[in-house]
């Protein structure tokens, strides 16, 4: 079987494959990209403590909110000790949930 | 063999040390590996203007440093670099349009090779490309100059995968009307 081959396509695979040979030189093209990097923008340790306090604050306030005030922590704690998944303790395990959310984000955008 | 390649260290290599450490060394072995192969489709795509294409290409790999990060190796990190400078050389024909008004005087080629320097069959190609429509040159571009699949090549412009097709295959379809000296039958004809 004969297979048609397209001169044009040929002619520009030969033209292509002369241009991607031609290798250019460095000649301080590297050096003068590597002098001219800016300092890449990146949050600060102290601003990752901030959010990371910030988060902190809302997930309490919100389980607070959720779990109708008071002893929410200490009730949690006791009915994830005894295995009962009351709504508090949903609500506590809710706030560690966003608390390690939080903590892989950070950690990712390093 | 160009110098400064693989140290043992892939590119996702480098990547990775210049996210977890701001490891400029790693980047500038990224450069260094990347530079002329994106210096050559710069110097393509501004007509041969050497200083043009490489204040875009140094403009490319800052940009690549700064966002490295979005890097998300849906792509080579070849072609993303390539994404990256085919933007830079839109905003610089944006930018070059909007203060000269005339579209004709885009950057000055002032180092393309002359005439004399190619040969018949590269100078026929060059004037073939030449009556093609920007978004025709820039598929073929990518398509054949910088190697890429057509799906990459609709990843550096921007456009859907039948666009770039439509695209090469219309190319094509011109270039063959001005290339027609080199078609099968035209040499039979010429040698009879």
């Amino acid at each position: 079987m004969n297979i048609i081959r397209d001169p044009v396509d040929d002619l520009l695979k030969t033209d292509a494959a002369r241009h991607r040979d031609h290798y250019i030189d460095d000649d301080g093209f590297t050096s003068r990209v590597a002098e001219s990097l800016p300092a890449r923008a990146s949050l600060s340790i102290a601003a990752r403590c901030a959010i990371l306090g910030g988060a902190t604050l809302l997930a309490t306030l919100f389980v607070a909110l959720f779990a109708g005030g008071g002893d929410f922590l200490m009730d949690a704690a006791m009915d994830i000790a005894t295995s009962t998944m009351t709504q508090t303790a949903i609500a506590f395990l809710a706030m560690v949930a966003v608390l390690i959310a939080v903590s892989i984000s950070l950690a990712g955008d390093r | 063999m160009p110098p400064g390649l693989p140290d043992g260290f892939s590119d996702s290599d480098l990547i990775g040390r210049v996210l977890l450490r701001d490891d400029r060394n790693a980047f500038a072995e990224l450069v260094r590996r990347h530079q002329s192969s994106l210096r050559a489709s710069l110097r393509k795509m501004t007509g041969g203007n050497r200083e043009l294409s490489d204040d875009i290409a140094q403009e490319t790999f800052i940009l690549a440093w700064r966002n490295i990060g979005a890097f998300r190796y849906e792509a080579r990190f070849s072609t993303w670099l390539y994404r990256i400078a085919f933007n830079c050389w839109q905003s610089e024909v944006r930018r070059k349009r909007e203060l000269l008004i005339d579209a004709n005087a885009l950057p000055e080629p002032e180092s393309t090779p002359p005439e004399s320097d190619l040969t018949g069959v590269q100078r026929d190609l060059r004037h073939a490309m030449e009556g093609l429509t920007d978004n025709e040159r820039n598929a073929i571009e990518q398509c054949y100059y910088n190697d890429l699949s057509h799906e990459e090549a609709a990843y550096v412009l921007g456009i859907p995968l039948g666009t770039v097709k439509t695209n090469i295959l219309r190319a094509r379809e011109k270039m063959r009307a001005k290339l027609a000296a080199y078609q099968p039958h035209a040499r039979e004809g010429v040698a009879a």
